[in-house]
């Protein structure tokens, strides 16, 4: 598959489990997307972008039924692949160079 | 967890939506909006977190159903390759995406049939809320108006039918309750109005299923003879009439200076049948006198479960037992009560007007059908090479047939918004323009019958355009595939079927447009009649001497005699005179009468006529010539009377021989004790009963000094301005007394022009209509030879250059087009009959096949195609030959 550009929901999905440490299930996902944008975040969008992203290759799951005894339910944890990290570097690089020096103009505004 | 934050499960409405969603991912989501549920409500507190959840869950099923920008729920789907709401959803918008790059064409076919639906809905809201509606009284389909009939007369009910009833009451009724209408002057603190009232026995709004909002029903003796006199009023009076602190009940109010206690207030909107009335005064039931005057419409309710025909003949039981004892005042031995439906009778006036606009409306919703239905054809025809390439790329036949209906659906959706604002808009005016002409008026709405038939004549265009635009497209939809520069890729298939189409809607125009000029030319010719005098100057007023002051026919002859040259000898004023009606109009009705040289045979009723009482200068106020003897003069000192009688009087009973001298005694008049009447004088007609009113009755008129009535309507003929004489004279009267209220002025030309006021909308609104068909036909004949012109351009250009010539091209365009008008007007004429003979009682003194009114129909119509056929005919013969080959 070719190097499909990454959308900005989930490319925020993507950091957000990586501050996560590197694995989530999508409750403490939408709570940290929450407290870090501080916007309301859909449940619903962000279970269609952990699909979406899985099938890109960018992230992969597992069923997890350890809780299962406590709760009654299983979690599905997702984890960023190599070619996730490649890519959030990649764009980390891209978007480092163009914000050089430009970022105290925006403070001035 | 704590119970009190177990989150909420999804909503029903949402659940049947999930229903689309994969199961095994919806379970998944479902639990995790459910934890996180239980993170908020922790943190926010539960309130705050029953919203987002709900929230959550419109969100969630939202996706599932259609999908979004961030795609649907199901993982599987993947486009348009799945079936089902969700595609035909993204089918839709597409279909909307291209409907918005054609702006003119969705604007024509989108207000086209929009019109078309709306126009049809609002009209049949009408129909079901007017004629259909059950009315807004409890059991009302039981409820029926007594009548009195007599073999084809039926008319109205007495005092005496009443009394009768009261005492033994038919079996079959649940209850009986009667009325009569009056004018009083209505005192509460100083300021006197005068108002129509509606005098009712006690118990008339239990009847009719109203209980008192304040207060209670008349009971017990209230309504009997001698019993202390109570009144009724509605909301309005009570606070126009008592401050709000004021407990109307107990109070008492002076009609016509008697006083009467409030025990009751009443809505409103009592329904139909009190329009317009504020004070209701207990009608006292007592033994009358004789058995008219038939003024006490009877209400009846009907047992649950008792037949018509049971209610009917006992009814009769009771007449013949009843009509025996008032035999001296009422000689009609086949006379007896019946009734009808009440709300048969409260609509009878307009039903048939309103199924007539509702055919019209009708006819112009086909058209509309049809005008857009071609619209779609020739779009669908330039359309063809997309849905070829469609198919070429693997879409299947359904799925090309699904786009269409998409498509078809998007018009239909745009269509119903503009169907709606019309339907809003449209009801508004008729509740504003119909009070008082439209019964029911302020019952007028949407009901779910009329959801109904929206939703079904909406339905009905939606399948007929997406499957004509189907029919159109499908044949040539492979072959199209090959065409170059889609230009004539329209197969001859979808070119006959729009002239079909085209050719339908003359079709259908023309018994419209025969029907709306048969109506113009009635009003017209109604409009034309003679009033039988000359109305220059002529306006009356309805001018009531208080009963307290004017209690003797004295008194009020006294009034007048002196005020009447008062009148007379005002500037403005050339004449002066009373009347109790007021041509051309305004005729509270007839009286029956017994010809002294013609008895009646056993099974015969005697004749009716219109009845006025009007004093000596009536006559010349209006101007109306004495045709033979005399006019009667003075009171009679004799137990003789005298009558005046016109021409069509002397028509009906004595053709051909004189009436002078004749005579008759009155209905309502005790064949012993009254005296005969004698025919002194014969008058030229007047209109009694509206200027459309052909049947020629024949008019009695008996001397107001003789029958003295307290509440005259005062006729004047000014010099100049008849409205700018009426304050000179109401001064003057005033001046007199000023307790004595002069109302309702009009003038002669205003209660004619009343008189025409259905005739006139009815004409108005179905002439409306069959313009607007007209204009959607002619459209259509353009738009179908423009499309020709224009995909015709090389065959036009080789014909030119081969030596046809420009006239020879505009021949052929208008040949075409005018083939289609001619053969759609044909079979139009030939369906004319089916609409306008069900029309022939409204018409007047025009024949439903007036060859005249056909003619000018056809002639108009084709004039009109021709010079929409001569547009795009033009545009053909400017057809340059060499640009046109040179450019292939």
């Amino acid at each position: 598959m070719g190097r499909e550009r990454l959308g900005e929901f989930e490319h925020q999905v993507l950091l957000a489990i990586l501050r996560l440490g590197g694995e989530a299930y999508s409750v403490p996902l939408v709570l940290e997307l929450e407290e870090r944008t501080g916007r309301e975040v859909s449940q619903s969008s962000v279970f269609i972008v952990l699909q979406r992203l899985e099938k890109k290759g960018l992230l992969a799951s597992r069923m997890d039924d350890s809780t299962k005894h406590e709760t009654g339910r299983v979690r599905r944890y997702f984890e960023l692949t190599p070619e996730a990290m490649i890519r959030l570097r990649d764009s980390r690089r891209d978007f480092v160079a163009l914000w050089d020096g430009i970022a105290t103009v925006l403070d001035e505004v | 967890m704590t119970p009190g934050h177990e989150a909420p499960r999804p909503g029903p409405v949402t659940r049947l939506l999930l229903r689309r969603a994969d199961p095994k991912h919806l379970e998944q989501l479902l639990a995790e909006i459910a934890e996180l549920y239980e993170h908020r409500a922790a943190a926010s507190g539960p309130e705050a977190a029953r919203r987002w959840i709900r929230r959550e869950h419109r969100r969630l099923a939202w996706r599932a159903v259609v999908g979004d920008r961030m795609g649907p729920i199901d993982p599987s789907y993947a486009g348009s390759t799945r079936g089902g709401v969700p595609a035909l959803w993204q089918d839709i918008r597409h279909s909307a995406r291209g409907l918005r790059r054609a702006p003119l064409f969705t604007a024509a076919i989108v207000s086209t049939v929009g019109l078309g639906i709306g126009g049809t809905t609002l009209v049949f809201s009408i129909v079901d809320s007017v004629l259909i509606a059950p009315l807004d009284y409890p059991g009302s389909e039981r409820m029926v108006l007594l009548r009195t009939i007599d073999g084809d007369n039926a008319w109205s009910t007495s005092m005496a039918d009443l009394h009768g009833l009261v005492e033994t009451p038919p079996e079959a009724f649940e209850d009986i309750a009667a009325y009569t209408r009056r004018r009083n002057r209505i005192a509460v603190t100083g300021d006197t109005e005068l108002l129509r009232t509606k005098w009712v026995t006690a118990n008339y709004f239990e009847v009719l299923g109203h209980t008192p909002i304040e207060g209670r029903h008349p009971t017990g003796p209230e309504g009997t003879e001698g019993a202390p006199r109570v009144a009724l009023v509605t909301e309005t009076f009570r606070t126009r009439s008592f401050s709000a602190e004021t407990d109307p009940i107990g109070r008492s109010i002076l009609v016509d200076g008697q006083p009467f206690e409030v025990v009751g207030v009443v809505l409103d909107r009592l329904g139909p049948l009190d329009v317009g009335i504020e004070v209701f005064p207990v009608l006292e039931v007592a033994a009358p006198p004789r058995k008219g005057p038939f003024f006490f419409p009877i209400i009846g309710r009907l047992r649950p479960g008792a037949t018509p025909e049971v209610a009917r003949s006992q009814l009769r039981a009771v007449s013949e037992r009843l009509f025996p004892i008032w035999q001296n005042s009422f000689p009609q031995p086949n006379a007896h009560l019946g009734f009808v439906d009440l709300k048969e009778i409260l609509v009878q006036n307009v039903s048939r007007t309103l199924m007539v606009v509702l055919s019209a409306v009708g006819f112009l919703l086909l058209i509309a059908s049809a005008n857009a239905a071609s619209l779609l054809v020739a779009r669908g025809a330039t359309r063809t090479r997309e849905l070829a390439v469609r198919s070429a790329l693997g879409a299947s036949r359904g799925r090309v047939l699904r786009l269409l209906l998409a498509e078809a659906g998007a018009i239909a959706a745009a269509a119903s918004v503009v169907a709606w604002a019309i339907v809003w808009i449209g009801l508004d005016v008729v509740r504003r323009v119909g009070v008082g002409r439209l019964p029911r008026v302020e019952e007028l709405g949407i009901r779910p019958s009329t959801i109904g038939f929206f939703l079904a004549v909406t339905a009905a265009s939606w399948v007929l355009f997406g499957l004509v635009a189907a029919l159109a497209t499908a044949r040539a939809r492979t072959a199209g595939v090959a065409g170059t520069q889609g230009r004539s890729t329209s197969g001859p298939a979808a070119n006959a079927l729009r002239r079909g189409l085209v050719g339908a809607q003359f079709a259908i125009a023309i018994p419209l447009l025969v029907g709306a000029a048969l109506l113009v030319r009635s009003l017209d010719r109604a409009q034309s009649e003679s009033f039988g005098f000359d109305p220059t100057g002529v306006a009356s007023m309805l001018v009531t001497l208080p009963q307290e002051q004017y209690a003797s026919p004295e008194a009020v002859r006294a009034f007048w005699s002196d005020v009447l040259p008062r009148i007379e000898a005002l500037p403005g004023v050339a004449a002066a005179g009373l009347a109790d009606a007021r041509p051309p109009m305004a005729l509270d009705g007839g009286n029956n009468f017994l010809l002294e040289d013609r008895p009646l045979a056993a099974d015969e009723a005697p004749p009716t006529a219109p009845w006025i009482t009007a004093d000596a200068r009536f006559f010349s106020t209006l101007g109306l010539r004495l045709l033979e003897g005399r006019f009667y003069e003075a009171v009679p000192q004799d137990t003789m009377r005298y009558a005046v009688v016109d021409e069509s009087w002397v028509q009906r009973f004595y053709p051909g021989e004189s009436a002078v001298g004749r005579r008759f005694r009155s209905g309502g008049c005790t064949v012993d004790g009254c005296p005969w009447a004698e025919v002194v004088g014969v008058v030229e007609n007047v209109k009694t009963s509206g200027l459309d009113d052909t049947r020629a009755l024949g008019t009695i008129y008996f001397d107001f000094n003789a029958d003295t009535y307290s509440s005259m309507l005062l006729h004047i003929r000014a010099r100049g301005d008849a409205l700018a004489a009426v304050p000179g004279v109401r001064a003057l009267i005033q001046e007199r007394d000023p307790a004595i209220p002069v109302a309702d002025v009009m003038t002669a030309t205003e209660i004619a022009t009343e008189s025409l006021a259905g005739r006139r909308y009815t004409s108005t609104l179905v002439g409306l209509l069959a313009g607007l068909a007209l204009l959607l036909t002619v459209v259509g004949v353009y738009g179908v030879m423009a499309y020709y012109v224009q995909h015709h351009v090389r065959e036009i250009g080789i014909r030119i250059a081969l030596g046809g010539g420009p006239t020879g091209a505009l021949k052929g365009v208008v040949a075409r087009g005018m083939f289609v008008a001619a053969a759609g007007t044909t079979i139009g004429l030939l369906l004319t009959p089916l609409l306008t003979r069900p029309m022939a009682g409204m018409l007047y003194r025009v024949s439903p096949m007036d060859f005249g009114v056909l003619s000018a129909v056809t002639i108009l119509t084709l004039s009109v195609a021709l010079a929409a056929t001569l547009i795009p005919g033009r545009q053909a013969a400017t057809t340059d030959p060499a640009t046109t080959l040179r450019e292939e």
